[in-house]
């Protein structure tokens, strides 16, 4: 299941953004070895103070196996402040239809053998939340810098960029950013790669607020799944 | 008064065991504005800013404009001017009351230059309308909620000098537990604040609601992560939701877990 979280529902998805911060912590700081910032058992950094929106995918528990984070490229994001020497010659992309995309992590150790095929289904999944959501936002490109071993498995998920730069090393991989055209045509691309006939979102304006004055005593409201296809 | 070393006023005590004796409200009023008096405050204002958290209001109190929950016996000119002049969003008593835990005098808040031009033509407004001195005691708490009491007279700001210093203590001690007695008998829990969970539903959400995953939480409290899925399907069926992060949001608005 897909869940878009916007700086507007933090409040409400503080327990989802704790799991999504550890999630974050397994895969960078203990998977990959990055020199990343961390705060206890989260991963956290000076681009998540910014508000930034974030693409989670959820299993059956609504436990986070995935996640994205999207900042606009008109302000700061990690192409143009930490990366912008992947990009060599080409200008660095501002402008409001163009997103930033940063640390994808996929918990796939949960799944053991099926690794990689979850990894595909929810790197699938997560490219979907993260397209339905852009083009709710009339966003058309999608740029970020990825590792090498990302870029194998976009093929396959339906997902070729316009552009990519060449890789270069960062550490301990290998990274290369790309730009992404995000259409209605890349969405069934990536549905149909996958197999799915529809894409399941939660309606997250159905929550309400943590704090704040108490139940008028109105109707409960349902937090349904709704199809977005 | 008389004082035994230094505790509160016989008045007092005696108000404290008769809200012991579980009467009406109608007749802790009628005493709360004969022992009000004794202290030379003729009116009383009895205001709900915020109820607590996961209770509503029923009866005795009385529901003014949008969102003016009082009991009072200010003047009906007072009330009605009140009303017109939209005071409910100038008042610089309720503001007030929001930012200390102490009681504090109205002549306090028109001292310096604090107070804008609204605040201060609502005071005067209030002077002029007879409450020549006033003081309020902020009522915090439980669960979030805010009331105030606040008493008025006619005595002059000299005369008030000469009381606060030795009513103060008093005035605060009767306003808690008239504050307690109220919220008792004219509040109830409000919808959705009454779903019951068994201790091991409760301890499931309140690990979900700390980030912890199914697998985590069956970790943590030993046991299968069948058997933690189940608790947390509970959960989420008693409140009537579809996900157990929504069932969290739900146990913090009823005050079921600490947010």
């Amino acid at each position: 299941m897909i869940r878009i979280i916007t700086a507007d529902q933090y409040e409400t998805c503080r327990p989802l953004l704790r799991q999504m911060f550890r999630l974050r912590y397994r895969v960078f700081k203990e998977r990959l070895g990055w020199d990343v910032e961390t705060v206890g058992d989260e991963e956290r950094d000076q681009f998540d103070r910014l508000d930034p929106t974030y693409i989670l995918v959820l299993n059956e528990d609504d436990d986070v196996t995935a996640c994205w984070r999207l900042l606009p490229t008109t302000g700061p994001n990690m192409l143009r402040d930490v990366f912008s020497h992947l990009l060599v010659d080409r200008p660095v992309p501002d402008a409001p239809g163009t997103w930033e995309c940063s640390r994808f992590a996929v918990d796939c150790e949960s799944d053991g053998d099926n690794c990689l095929a979850n990894l595909n289904r929810v790197t699938s999944e997560l490219f979907c939340g993260l397209i339905s959501h852009c083009l709710r936002q009339d966003v058309d490109e999608v740029v970020t810098v990825y590792d090498i071993r990302i870029g194998r498995i976009l093929p396959r998920v339906g997902c070729t960029p316009r552009w990519r730069t060449k890789p270069q090393r960062i550490g301990n991989f290998s990274a290369l950013a790309g730009l992404f055209d995000i259409n209605n045509d890349v969405l069934a691309t990536v549905m149909e790669n996958a197999g799915f006939s529809s894409l399941i979102e939660h309606d997250p304006y159905h929550l309400e607020p943590l704090t704040g004055l108490p139940s008028l005593g109105g109707p409960i409201h349902t937090g349904v799944p709704t199809h977005a296809h | 008064m008389s004082r035994r070393n230094g505790a509160i006023g016989a008045a007092v005590e005696d108000y404290l065991g008769y809200l012991r004796g579980k009467p009406s409200l109608e007749e802790v009023e009628v005493r709360l504005v004969d022992l009000v008096e004794n202290y030379g405050f003729g009116h009383f204002a009895y205001t709900v800013v915020r109820p607590p958290r996961t209770r509503e209001v029923i009866g005795f109190l009385k529901q003014y404009k949008e969102g003016a929950i009082a009991r009072t016996n200010y003047s009906h000119d007072w009330i009605e001017h009140y009303d017109e002049q939209d005071y409910l969003f100038v008042d610089p008593i309720l503001k007030t009351a929001w930012l200390t835990c102490c009681p504090f005098r109205w002549d306090q808040l028109d001292e310096g230059e604090n107070l804008s031009r609204q605040e201060k033509e609502m005071l005067g407004d209030a002077r002029a309308a007879g409450m020549k001195s006033g003081i309020t005691i902020p009522l915090h708490g439980p669960e979030q909620g805010l009331a105030a009491l606040s008493l008025t007279s006619d005595m002059s700001s000299e005369a008030l000098d000469a009381c606060w210093h030795e009513c103060r203590v008093d005035l605060f001690t009767v306003a808690a537990y008239t504050h307690e007695k109220i919220l008792e008998s004219a509040t109830r829990p409000s919808e959705g604040a009454d779903v019951h969970l068994s201790s091991r539903e409760l301890e499931c959400l309140k690990w979900t609601a700390e980030g912890k995953t199914t697998w985590e939480v069956s970790k943590i409290l030993n046991l299968s992560q069948d058997t933690t899925r189940f608790y947390l399907r509970e959960a989420t069926r008693k409140f009537g939701v579809h996900s157990k992060h929504h069932a969290v949001v739900k146990a913090i608005a009823a005050g079921l877990i600490a947010p």
